[in-house]
């Protein structure tokens, strides 16, 4: 039995107070809470990445990682030295070019064909996937490529933070497999999640981090009782929303439309047809194109002409900042996209917003000073801001990327509070991008599958 | 085909490349009488260089490397400017005093520019962190900081395109306007490039770290 139980603080200020966790041999461990700095942190301590010892001598960037600096006292302390960690970025953990030179020089295995394939394989990828390049993969392929090294290092403790919202239906099942066989191998997995459903089989015991405390919760209490009853009124309220408004005028209309990477086809005779006030869920597999669709919108890769509508036009008859007027794109990674540095300057732009109700949500959700930096804030919030400032009066298709990635409970709370207010004070339809969230099945959208490069509606 | 080769070459050959070319770029001139001649050259080996890096790259990637190096032009005009209206002397190594020279030493100079651009990326085209790894304790820093240049160059295209999908850079070039916005905004993109890396900077130094301090405790053993 491992056992780890210690204080973290930030200039004398408690951020995590007396946290004990015990880890029985062969067991696998779920952590919730919000998801903010302190589950970070508690994620990175226990994956010895954190605390930091030394800061880069120039004050803003003193200040932006002051709470990674913190003091760690241990209580009590019987934790391995080295341990697997992989955090929600899988990007941060590949530190070389090519698939292969990543397994090589991590792993230090020699160059044979069998141990990469076993290692890849068990996250389903082929054994041409070595000679991929990092930056060729999609987010989703590179977790895999990720958790293939976590779980390949001989460590007895492998820590895993928000890595099931970047899975397909098949990680996750490899996911659990992995687990399985790693509880079979006696190592401890800890896994700090919010998208814990799906893992109900292989949790042994689950722990929640609040008020700075974490504490042992009722197995049963989180998996029977996935939704507050907060969520389920927020979600009767959008369906009931998207129900009484007519649905007539046609979006987007896309028409046997194929569409490939080189060699590598991604859609074809693809046909799907979107209107007004109705929400759409689509969703597939990781690399089937779910993203490349609105890359394509909004004319990022080059198609075939005449295949795809918006209202009368065909899309290359319009302009970029035309396809901006009427289709709002918050993407997978919101840093991206935010062109913004502090919270004065959206807070002054929000000034002259066409929608009133977009300044209303704007207060409502972002009451931090003028100087506050942008990049403090966390993944969800920067969503959040981005829908807020995208939509112009004319917009009539709200393209959202994983928009429940990372979100916790209150999270998704606010997520659903904005939405419904959107859908409530425009016409205006959602397209919801995403693997798959407990969540949207509660939702009364249209399922669109991107299979066999096609996209099947349900 | 010419990828995988030079990608096969060994770590000595491929530097060796690097400072023969940086030689050829940066060449010591004892006297101006070299300057025109000198220009021939140096063009000459920028296009090489240019079709070394679509060979290695793509037409798409030679384009992007172009039109950054345009936008650079433009700032740069105005500097040179400066010094040919004040006559200040341009060069480190001999002193200039014919004023065809001088404007020939200027033209030169962007076009040295944008051969550095064309060499230092075919170099990273066919370079991996992983092959300074056995240099130790250099190696290591030299690893890091060449991954941290494909994550930034990586950052860059995915703000770009994340910019141009948001109509906030222009997608096609039609009219002065468009080169106009597209200049006023390259700063934008440089600045999120920067902003975006602080975060992943952070975060994988420590995990390098961990990585290192793994290498070295099994070469120990």
């Amino acid at each position: 039995m491992k056992e780890i139980s210690f204080n973290y603080t930030i200039k004398n200020e408690i951020l995590l107070n007396q946290i004990q966790l015990s880890l029985p041999e062969g067991s696998c461990l779920l952590i919730n809470g919000i998801e903010d700095k302190a589950f970070t942190i508690l994620g990175a301590i226990l994956g010895k990445i954190l605390p930091c010892m030394d800061l880069p001598d120039i004050d803003s960037l003193k200040l932006l990682y002051r709470d990674y600096n913190g003091a760690l006292t241990f209580i009590k302390h019987n934790y391995p030295d080295e341990v697997s960690y992989i955090g929600c970025d899988p990007d941060r953990h590949l530190l070389f070019s090519e698939v292969w030179e990543e397994l090589s020089a991590q792993l230090k295995l020699p160059l044979s064909k069998s141990a990469f394939q076993d290692i890849l394989g068990q996250f389903s990828l082929p054994v041409s996937f070595l000679d991929r390049k990092i930056d060729s993969l999609s987010g989703g392929e590179k977790m895999k490529v990720a958790l293939s090294l976590a779980f390949a290092f001989p460590h007895e403790v492998i820590i895993l933070h928000g890595v099931v919202p970047w899975l397909d239906k098949e990680g996750r099942n490899d996911l659990l497999k992995a687990i399985n066989q790693a509880k079979a191998d006696k190592k401890i997995v800890v896994i700090l999640e919010q998208e814990f459903h799906c893992l109900e089989s292989v949790i042994d015991e689950s722990y929640l981090l609040k008020d700075k405390h974490l504490s042992h919760t009722d197995r049963s209490q989180l998996f029977n009782h996935p939704f507050s009853q907060t969520m389920l009124d927020l979600v009767s309220r959008l369906n009931e929303c998207v129900q009484q408004k007519k649905k007539e005028q046609m979006i987007l209309e896309i028409d046997q439309f194929s569409f490939s990477y080189g060699s590598h086809r991604i859609y074809k005779n693809l046909s799907l047809k979107l209107f007004e006030n109705t929400i759409y869920y689509l969703n597939g597999d990781n690399g089937t194109g779910k993203s490349t669709l609105a890359n394509i919108l909004f004319k990022m890769e080059k198609t075939e002409p005449r295949k795809i509508r918006l209202f009368d036009r065909f899309i290359e008859d319009y302009t970029r900042l035309e396809i901006n007027r009427f289709i709002a794109y918050v993407g997978q990674f919101p840093e991206n996209q935010m062109i913004w540095n502090t919270m004065g300057e959206c807070r002054q732009l929000i000034q002259s917003h066409q929608l009133d109700f977009c300044k209303v949500l704007f207060d409502t959700f972002f009451t931090q000073s003028d100087a506050y930096p942008l990049v403090y804030l966390n993944f969800a919030e920067l969503k959040f801001l981005l829908t807020i400032m995208l939509l112009t009066k004319e917009t009539r298709l709200l393209i959202l990327d994983e928009p429940t990635w990372s979100l916790d409970l209150p999270g998704i709370e606010k997520w659903l509070g904005i939405i419904s207010t959107i859908l409530e004070n425009m016409n205006i339809s959602l397209l919801i991008i995403s693997h798959a969230h407990s969540i949207m099945p509660l939702i009364n959208a249209v399922n669109l599958k991107i299979k066999d490069c096609r996209i099947i509606s349900q | 085909m010419i990828k995988q080769y030079l990608k096969n070459l060994s770590l000595f050959w491929k530097v060796s490349f690097l400072i023969v070319v940086s030689f050829m770029l940066f060449p010591y001139m004892s006297s101006e009488s070299l300057i025109p001649a000198y220009s021939l050259f140096l063009i000459a080996i920028t296009f090489i260089l240019a079709f070394l890096y679509y060979r290695l790259s793509s037409w798409r990637s030679l384009v992007i490397v172009m039109k950054l190096w345009l936008i650079g032009l433009v700032f740069y005009a105005l500097f040179s400017l400066v010094f040919i209206l004040n006559d200040w002397n341009i060069s480190p190594t001999i002193q200039i005093t014919e004023t065809k020279n001088q404007v020939l030493y200027l033209l030169i100079y962007p076009v040295r520019v944008l051969a550095v651009f064309f060499t230092g990326l075919s170099f990273i085209e066919v370079i991996s962190p992983v092959e300074f790894l056995k240099y130790g304790r250099l190696g290591y820093h030299l690893c890091y900081l060449l991954r941290s240049f494909q994550v930034s160059k990586e950052q860059m295209i995915q703000n770009k395109r994340a910019m141009e999908m948001m109509g906030v850079i222009p997608d096609t070039f039609t009219k002065a306007g468009d080169y106009k916005q597209f200049i006023r905004k390259s700063p934008l993109i440089i600045a999120l490039t920067i902003r975006n890396l602080m975060i992943w900077l952070f975060w994988s130094s420590h995990i390098f770290e961990k990585f290192k301090n793994k290498q070295k405790e099994s070469s120990k053993k």
